[in-house]
């Protein structure tokens, strides 16, 4: 039988430990994936996804079953990779750019345990996602966080809003802008629009 | 002329669209009539191509997945988590605990329709509200004025001093001549 997350967030308001595991057995790797795609560093990203969950459980006494678990789950995420953006800009220790990892993270991806692919296959495809890494890293943060929502973790434009605490025509024009940006990104780290028939 | 012009204008309205196209996020009318431009317009569908290629090139990106060790990390944390808040809840709940006490002693020792009571209770509760505004405001006037009388005094001092010196000056040059 399957629980809503809503549902889940109520049994762990009243102290159910085994809802909240629950809920992050849901949600973690969506949770991982979208903070390294927004802060482009794996292990802050784990991080940063427990400090997410945590915070979940500490708000649990405060959650309403009105709001939508996932949006509100989103936006302590995104809160927390904000934070950390502009922490790390305050500290001026790196740059966004040069943080994009050394490639270490696609070690956690699915391909990397594909045995059908050939090993310079593998490099190739990793050296084009680090690429393309790079080139999502260029983009403002607005548009990067919007952009990531979307593509990565196909949320509508509605629950972006939400998010974002913006309107639905903000976010519109946000990711409009994110892919027109993305384009010439692409171009600008060397993939352009041949990237389809090298991989 | 004219012609090309409202047509740019369209064109321009469509591109501004492309995206949430794409994403599906638009109204069906609205998408009927991008549909219905696309296949006419060469711009606008070059565009919707490119828009399409950057998606699919972002798609090459594979998701990555929490460590193994990623949910035991995070209900370890949140066990102590709990053990923190429900200690902080026990301390609360018995500061309730004693005030509930309180209440419930004042009501079987004090009866409230007691004349006498209520009489001391809203005169005590006169004097507290009494206290509690004027005297801090009446501490603050005094050290107002006390900073003022020293600002005042200091000023003094300065003059006294300026005119000291002025007034040796004078008889050095007498002493000298
Ligand atoms: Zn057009």
């Amino acid at each position: 039988m399957f629980v809503s997350d809503e549902d889940l967030m109520l049994e762990c308001r009243k102290g159910d430990m085994s809802a909240f595991e629950l809920l992050v057995r849901r949600y973690q790797d969506a949770i991982v994936n979208y903070i390294h795609l927004t802060i482009n560093d794996y292990h802050r990203a784990e991080d940063l996804a427990q400090e997410t969950f945590l915070r979940v459980l500490k708000s649990a006494p405060r959650y309403k079953p009105k709001a939508a678990f996932k949006n509100w789950l989103y936006t302590i995420a995104t809160n927390l990779s904000r934070n950390e953006i502009r922490n790390r800009i305050r500290r001026n220790t790196y740059l966004l750019d040069d943080l994009v990892d050394d490639g270490e993270d696609i070690y956690h991806s699915d391909i990397m345990t594909d045995t059908r692919l050939q090993p310079d296959i593998l490099i190739e495809k990793k050296e084009q996602q680090q690429l393309i890494k790079r080139a999502l890293n260029l983009l403002p943060d607005n548009q990067r966080i919007a952009l990531t929502l979307v593509t990565y973790q196909e949320l509508s434009y509605d629950e972006i809003a939400d998010i974002l605490e913006c309107t639905v025509g903000a976010v519109k024009s946000l990711i409009h802008r994110a892919r027109q940006n993305m384009k010439l990104h692409l171009i600008k780290v060397g993939i352009g629009e041949n990237v389809n028939a090298k991989i | 002329m004219s012609m090309l012009k409202s047509n740019n204008n369209e064109c321009k309205s469509i591109q501004n669209d492309l995206s949430a196209y794409l994403d599906k996020e638009i109204a069906p009318w609205k998408q009927l009539r991008i549909q219905r431009h696309l296949k006419q317009c060469s711009v606008c569908s070059s565009q919707v191509n490119i828009l399409q290629n950057t998606n699919r090139t972002l798609c090459f990106i594979e998701p990555i997945k929490a460590s193994e060790n990623f949910i035991d990390a995070v209900m370890s944390k949140a066990n102590t988590q709990n053990i923190y808040n429900k200690e902080k809840a026990e301390g609360a709940n018995r500061i309730l605990n004693i005030i509930n006490g309180l209440q419930l002693w004042l009501r079987s020792n004090i009866s409230v329709s007691n004349p006498v009571f209520m009489f001391s209770f809203i005169f005590g509760l006169f004097i507290m509200i009494g206290v509690t505004l004027y005297s801090p405001q009446i501490e603050k006037l005094n050290l107002f004025t006390n900073f003022n009388s020293q600002s005042i005094d200091n000023s003094q001092d300065r003059l006294i001093s300026f005119e000291v010196i002025t007034q040796k000056e004078p008889k050095r040059t007498l002493k000298t001549r």
